[in-house]
């Protein structure tokens, strides 16, 4: 191939320039790696880690023996169900000391492992060697993400007592293994399990499990057993089952971190496979202007121009490929330490392995990112005729303008002098704006993002919505009208209200999340980010991904089903949501009876005055008699969302950090280059008696207006349009509207520190002038 | 490489370095000018010692006490003509006008005319260009005029008018210390000294130059002959 020497000669000779098309490479395959794997592989993965423990496809926590049974009998008479598995534990809220270095209250079950669930579960995968008397089975996400350790103690709080255990080994459950989904289940052994019985309120319950056959929607037949419990349980249907669930409404809630986290990556690795587009387009323009002789010499020996095209064009391609295969190698290598992130949200033990899928991709991405910008930036090569090239091209310098002119333009001289380098490289000055704007926008949208999950309160807003300071749960059997009245006169609380979320019901696009309130106008936080909220019996608000994957409109009619009736609404408005990851109703509490006649709400929650005591409130709360537990809603909504937010922040402090890299990087081989090449012009500068500190604010000033400006235009976008990207990256988890507040002062810092991170690397470059002698630099 | 050199320049003198390649004349040149620091030794212009300052401290030196005109010309390619001459006036004078009166006035003393003043170096003819290096090297009025073999790359003509150009500053007062090998350039001076293996070899002072005389040709060329030129 002819044109192999010479892109052998174009990587010898421009090896600095090619390692940081490496470096940029390298680091956008290893995030687009990443984001592939998390984007294509998990799913699948999270599918198989289902099939291997076995899941159940429904699952009930039923708080009556007789029910329990009938339930079992029921779904083993369901054609559609193929194994049911029953199981006594004991359940109840409870609070995990310690976890994360603070206390999280979840919905608990403790199973006893002499009767274990037949499916859905494994235990003991970890298991510390020593037996403990006192040892507990815990989640594995709790391991993962929590701190605990095993062989290391736990204490678990019920009421007013707390139990200390050791953590014996680990749980993998899909439905009930995570803080996320907001139940966890606990293994004990018998004897241990036993005390524990003996010590605590934990309320008696049974595990009702069942699989159903392939192609059967699992929230139908979970429907169906809710509306044949709710005719066996009388008007205490959910007093008697507190909990229930099924797979296809689960498993969203399961893919949410891996989705939020993939779409970050892939929306990152765009911004730096711009940024390389770039960079990669000013070294073909460098390259050519460099080697316009050796172009008119290869011309004239025969060379055609699209041989000249291939051989800067395939530079290019050859560095990108390098670098994507090293970036998917750091990708492979950070895998391990994702795949455990993600363990640690889902309870799920993730170890992926080689995804050649991925990979395949990431490296064609950054290859054709490359080829077309060198090939495109190389097509100036065909218009180059020999002669001008073997003249060092044909542009006339007189035609260009003499910009600042030192005779008029007012200033001091190196500014000035450097304002003039500036002016006569215009396509670098105008890669150095558009990197510096990409960047600034990135780092604006990560701060922004970084800000907007550092507020916990808008971040679980958005995710879970308000579920006022206290959430409560009625003893079963209770009046739950008069509760509501007896805690809304407690001192100190504002309003009680009660706003349950249904995990059951079914609509003509599949399953749903329902949620249902007397009045969303007495709510803090507006969950509606289009039209209303429902007002009235026959009105709906539907999720985000539910109205736009099904294109609905307000003022259209929905029907839904549920435990084997329906009825019909007029949707009002849209809301987001992360349950159902959007795939989710909000109904007026009247509108939800019309689906569920007798409709006893479970979830009391409560509003306190301003200046309430919320602990003493809770504690007073916990104490009425018809209440089964009272929980502070924060540390309730954390319990479901830290381990998330956690991961995003540290995706965006990391994104940061890269693009204070890539400004390094870039702004480095820009004065390392003018550097290089101004290495002359230095030289006799120092000879007229140019100090080293003067030739150093010219290099700044060559470059920082360029710098400033895209600075400035992009932490402009980013402020303009962070809260819709943001958005847009959550649409998938059912977000549409997030509230993204960056102050002014955090866009003049995030300003300041790009520019001074600027100005630092071009000063340190520019010492490389400093130890050469004048004359040593001009006759190099 | 130069050794057990002990020289004095002489202000108002027009001091030529003659000697074989290798001799040490750029190296005494850049060390006298500042551009070089010696490894050994001192150098004192008008009463101060340069040979310890630091870098930037010889900088400011040379802006002050220093022009050269180099060999390759050595004008900035980014810049016009006009721009070259004030860039370094504007480092001891922020009078913008003043610096650039001054750079026009000397640009027309070398016979560079206005419209070619704002022309960009690559343009130009090199005699044209080592015209205006020359009248860069004036613009802050240097104690030294330092030239490297200014004549090497110019044809004969541009070489005259190059060396009338720095004969007329001598005459004006300006002190020239200047390097090469052509007898005819070196028959400017008013003092040649003949530098060998590091050391001066010879030293020969004339009259100033007053314009073509076969008797100084034939003088100089006794000399440099004596030495083994």
């Amino acid at each position: 191939m002819p044109t192999w020497p010479l892109i052998r000669r174009g990587l010898r000779k421009g090896r600095a320039e090619h390692l940081v098309t490496v470096v940029l490479v390298m680091l956008g395959a290893a995030m687009l790696h990443l984001g592939l794997v998390l984007g294509i592989a998990y799913p699948s993965d999270t599918e198989q880690n289902f099939d291997r423990l076995q899941a159940e496809d429904v699952l009930a926590v039923i708080n009556s023996p007789e029910l329990a049974v009938e339930a079992a009998q029921f779904l083993a008479a369901d054609p559609d169900v193929t194994s049911v598995d029953v199981q006594p534990v004991r359940s109840i809220a409870a609070t995990l000391m310690g976890y994360r270095g603070g206390d999280v209250t979840t919905y608990a079950l403790f199973h006893d492992l002499d009767r274990p669930p037949t499916i859905g579960m494994s235990v003991g995968i970890d298991r510390h060697p020593v037996r403990f008397d006192d040892g507990i089975y815990v989640p594995l996400q709790l391991v993962q993400s929590g701190g605990y350790t095993l062989g290391g103690p736990v204490s678990i709080q019920i009421g007013p007592q707390t139990s200390t255990f050791h953590v014996q080994g680990t749980i993998e459950t899909p439905m009930s293994g995570s803080l996320l989904l907001g139940t966890v289940g606990f293994a004990m052994q018998h004897e241990q399990y036993e005390r524990f019985v003996a010590q605590t309120r934990a309320t008696p319950s049974w595990v009702v499990r069942a699989q159903v056959r392939d192609g059967v929607e699992p929230s139908v037949v979970g429907g169906r057993l809710t509306q044949h419990v709710q005719a066996e349980a009388g008007g205490d249907s959910l007093s008697l089952v507190p909990f229930s669930n099924t797979s296809d409404v689960m498993k969203p809630s399961l893919l949410l971190p891996g989705s939020l986290f993939s779409a970050m990556l892939i929306v990152f690795t765009l911004i730096v496979a711009g940024v390389v587009a770039v960079v990669i387009t000013h070294q073909v323009r460098t390259a050519v202007i460099r080697d316009l002789s050796a172009i008119g010499t290869l011309k004239a020996t025969g060379f055609t121009s699209a041989q000249v095209l291939r051989s800067f064009a395939g530079q290019h391609v050859l560095t990108a490929a390098v670098g994507a295969m090293l970036g998917v190698v750091v990708g492979q290598a950070a895998l391990p330490a994702l795949a455990q992130a993600m363990t640690a949200q889902t309870g799920l033990r993730w170890t992926p392995g080689f995804e050649p899928l991925p990979a395949v991709l990431t490296v064609l991405v950054m290859i054709g990112a490359a080829a077309l910008a060198s090939g495109i930036s190389a097509l100036r090569v065909r218009k180059l005729a020999p002669v001008d090239a073997l003249r060092g091209g044909s542009s006339d310098q007189n035609a260009v303008r003499n910009h600042f002119p030192l005779d008029r333009t007012r200033g001091g001289i190196d500014w000035v002098l450097g304002l003039k380098q500036a002016s006569r490289r215009p396509a670098q000055g105008f890669m150095l704006a558009l990197v510096a704007a990409l960047l600034a926008f990135t780092t604006v949208f990560c701060v922004g993002s970084y800000r907007y999950m550092n507020d916990p309160v808008a971040m679980y807003d958005v995710s879970l919505g308000d579920w006022g300071d206290i959430w409560a749960a009625p003893l079963p059997g209770v009046d739950h009208e008069t509760l509501r009245q007896q805690v809304a006169a407690m001192p100190g609380v504002e309003r009680a209200y009660y706003d349950d979320m249904m995990l059951q019901a079914n609509t003509p696009h599949g399953a749903v999340v329902v949620r249902a309130t007397p009045d969303y106008s007495v709510l803090r936080y507006d969950s509606v980010i289009e039209g209303r909220a429902p007002r009235a019996a026959d009105e709906v608000a539907v999720g985000v991904t539910l109205q736009r994957e099904n294109d609905l409109g307000i003022g259209d009619q929905l029907e839904v089903r549920y435990a084997g009736r329906s009825a019909s609404y007029r949707i009002t408005g849209v809301v987001q949501t992360g349950f159902g990851l959007g795939r989710a109703l909000s109904l007026t509490t009247a509108g939800y009876e019309r689906l569920e006649p007798g409709f006893q709400p479970m979830a009391l929650r409560v509003k306190l005055e301003p200046g309430a005591d919320l602990d003493a409130t809770i504690t007073a709360i916990r104490q009425h008699q018809g209440v089964l537990a009272a929980l502070d809603s924060e540390v309730y909504r954390a319990s479901m969302l830290g381990p998330t937010r956690d991961l995003m922040q540290g995706l965006a402090a990391l994104f940061v950090v890269i693009c204070a890299l890539l400004v390094v990087l870039v702004v480095g081989l820009v004065s390392a280059g003018a550097v290089l090449q101004g290495r002359r012009e230095a030289g006799i500068k120092k000879a007229l008696g140019f100090s080293n500190r003067q030739l150093s604010t010219q290099l700044v000033a060559s470059q920082l207006p360029q710098v400033v400006l895209g600075v400035v235009v992009g932490v402009l976008v980013g402020w303009a349009t962070t809260a819709p990207l943001v958005s847009v990256v959550g649409r998938s988890s059912g977000q549409g509207k997030v509230p993204v507040d960056i102050p002014v002062s955090m866009l003049v810092a995030v300003g300041v520190a790009l520019v001074s991170l600027t100005v630092l690397t071009m000063t340190m470059l520019a010492r490389r002038l400093r130890r050469v002698s004048a004359h040593a630099l001009i006759t190099e | 490489m130069l050794r057990d050199l002990d020289l004095t320049i002489t202000r108002g003198d027009f001091t030529v370095v003659m000697g074989p390649s290798g001799a040490g004349k750029s190296t005494l040149l850049h060390a006298l000018s500042g551009m070089d620091q010696p490894t050994s030794g001192t150098i004192d212009v008008g009463g101060e010692r340069i040979s310890d300052r630091t870098p930037d401290q010889l900088a400011t030196f040379r802006r002050r006490h220093c022009g050269f005109v180099f060999q390759q010309i050595n004008l900035l390619d980014s810049m016009t003509l006009l721009d070259n001459v004030i860039a370094p006036g504007l480092l001891i004078d922020r009078d913008r006008s003043r610096v650039a009166a001054r750079a026009r006035e000397l640009l027309a003393q070398v016979g560079i005319e206005d419209d070619t003043q704002t022309q960009f170096v690559q343009t130009l003819s090199g005699g044209e260009a080592q015209r205006a290096a020359v009248a860069r090297a004036l613009v802050n009025r240097p104690t030294v005029v330092f030239a490297d073999e200014p004549t090497g790359q110019l044809n004969s003509e541009n070489s005259r008018r190059v060396l009338d150009v720095l004969t007329q500053a001598n005459r004006d007062g300006q002190t020239i210390v200047m390097v090469t090998h052509d007898l005819r350039s070196a028959l400017r001076g008013n003092r040649v000294l003949y530098l060998r293996d590091g050391v001066v070899a010879g030293e020969k002072h004339l009259p100033p130059y007053q314009g073509d005389d076969p008797e100084r040709e034939t003088t100089m060329a006794a000399f440099l002959a004596d030495l083994g030129w």
